[in-house]
């Protein structure tokens, strides 16, 4: 068969895969149905291959394998070898589903969040600090203006730790939560730009590359 | 005029209930219609695309006659589902590093997504005679946990070891002088999540290297605050990034068009928004 046929049956099946999840928006079937399993099928299949393709075989396997014969044969890097460890370090998750052995997943629990707090102290430092520092701004600008004015009203908004009995404090939070409210439209606004792009893709595939429409 | 008043309050009644399977027609006949008019809508490039276009200039003036070249890392964290946004923006990305010579490689956490972008990488290249190895490499899906990431930007071969095709790095002319990110001064992470942030935080401190996001619009809101800090340089917003990155390369694509039909549904969503709230004060009153 030649590529150019084999390309049209791969867009026939995107079109028919594209209408059957599309056909949910009408009621729930079972075409849906039919077509949510298969996506499910193929992106666990798709991942799990990947992940040994792309993953473990080269960066896990391969080198045991080589060190293993290195070990054997005495040519090479016996190092490598030590990623045998890599099996039973990683096998000690898994007894978190045995009540009588779940102290040996606790060994490893506790080694990843020792681990993780320590990189979000860091992560910390490194993501906040230079937002902190850029807050900072001289009131030279309109734009300075606004984002100074913003931010101290939204600030006073989120003061919960004495009563605002004082007008300056109240008004300004009050302030701050409008201000709040129009962020949380202009983040909606974004949201529906987002949902929108992602239809207007399927359409522009289904008209275009299906039906072979040029447009306007 | 008590008779009309009634079939008016009927109507915006009526209105508020409307079967939402009616607005989802309206929303494809919306979006069809550039299809079957000419409707052309002038692109704004805005500062946050522009800063994306300067970082990878900025690359390509500080490789000009140098023998090793420094690279741009391209991380594509984006699968099928986000395609509408971060496709055009990936795609316009390595368009303009292969027009440019700017040498890059291809990586992502997500499993589809490098893969989508090797394909572009492919397709475009003969047009300006650039080559797999020379001018670009991909090194496919990797898992990229903190501590991965960490390993990485301290030792960029030693990570890595092979590219996608089983090559090895020290076989690939493109990776000649590149050891750890100190020789990589652009990221470009276009991404559905907001995995640009470990980049930020973990390694920028310490390598200082330039990052532009290709962010999906719902998560763009959130990282105007990294613009402003300087924590990026540049940020494709969604489909309107992409577009914008079109008309700044003059090759108008996807995107471009897209976002005529966008406008029009934006029009049809701020009009429905406008009636609801019609209606609903309507409703109000009538109720009192």
């Amino acid at each position: 068969m030649s590529p150019h046929v084999w390309q049209r049956i791969e867009v026939w099946v995107a079109a028919i895969c594209t209408l059957g999840i599309y056909s949910f928006l009408y009621r729930e079937n079972r075409f849906y149905r039919f077509f949510e399993h298969v996506f499910m099928g193929v992106a666990g299949g798709w991942g799990i291959v990947t992940t040994w393709t792309q993953v473990l075989r080269p960066m896990w396997w391969e080198p045991m394998k080589a060190g293993f014969s290195a070990v054997r044969t005495g040519h090479g890097d016996p190092w490598g070898a030590l990623w045998v460890l890599a099996l039973p370090l990683g096998s000690m998750w898994y007894f978190t589903y045995s009540r009588r052995y779940v102290w040996i997943s606790r060994v490893i629990f506790g080694f990843f969040m020792g681990a993780t707090a320590g990189m979000g102290f860091r992560a910390f430092v490194g993501g906040q600090m230079p937002q902190l520092v850029s807050s900072f701004k001289p009131l030279n600008s309109p734009n300075n203006v606004v984002f100074v004015v913003t931010l101290v009203c939204v600030m006073l908004y989120f003061f919960f730790s004495f009563e605002r009995k004082n007008a300056v404090v109240r008004h300004g939070a009050t302030v701050g939560r409008w201000l709040l409210m129009v962020a949380f439209g202009a983040m909606f606004g974004n949201t529906v730009m987002a949902r929108m792009s992602l239809f207007i893709e399927r359409f522009q595939f289904l008209a275009v590359q299906w039906l072979g429409l040029k447009g306007g | 005029m008590a008779h009309r008043e009634n079939t008016n309050q009927g109507f915006w009644q009526r209105a508020q209930t409307i079967d939402r399977r009616y607005l989802f027609v309206l929303l494809v006949v919306a979006v069809a219609l550039p299809s079957f008019v000419r409707i052309s809508i002038p692109v704004h490039v805005f500062d946050d695309t522009m800063g994306v276009y300067r970082s990878i200039e900025g690359v390509a003036r500080a490789n000009t006659g140098k023998r090793y070249r420094k690279m741009v890392l391209v991380m594509c964290d984006w699968g099928p589902g986000s395609k509408g946004e971060n496709w055009p923006q990936t795609e316009s990305v390595i368009h303009h590093m292969l027009r440019r010579g700017v040498p890059f490689m291809i990586m992502g956490i997500d499993t589809v997504g490098p893969t989508l972008a090797e394909g572009m990488a492919e397709r475009i290249a003969p047009r300006y005679g650039r080559r797999y190895g020379i001018d670009w490499v991909s090194f496919g899906f990797r898992y990229f946990g903190d501590p991965q990431l960490l390993s990485f930007v301290k030792d960029i071969p030693g990570f890595v070891q092979r590219d996608i095709h089983g090559t090895p790095v020290a076989k690939l002319p493109v990776m000649a002088g590149i050891h750890d990110m100190s020789d990589v001064p652009l990221l470009i992470d276009v991404a559905a999540g907001p995995e640009v942030d470990r980049w930020i935080r973990l390694a920028q401190p310490t390598y200082r290297f330039k990052a532009a996001f290709g962010a999906t619009a719902v998560m763009a809101p959130a990282y105007y605050p990294y613009l402003d800090s300087g924590q990026l340089s540049g940020l494709l917003v969604g489909m309107r990034g992409g577009a914008e990155y079109e008309e700044l390369l003059g090759a108008p694509g996807q995107a471009t068009q897209g976002m005529t039909l966008q406008s029009m549904a934006h029009l049809l969503v701020a009009a429905l928004v406008i009636l609801g709230n019609i209606g609903y004060v309507v409703g109000r009153r009538a109720r009192r």
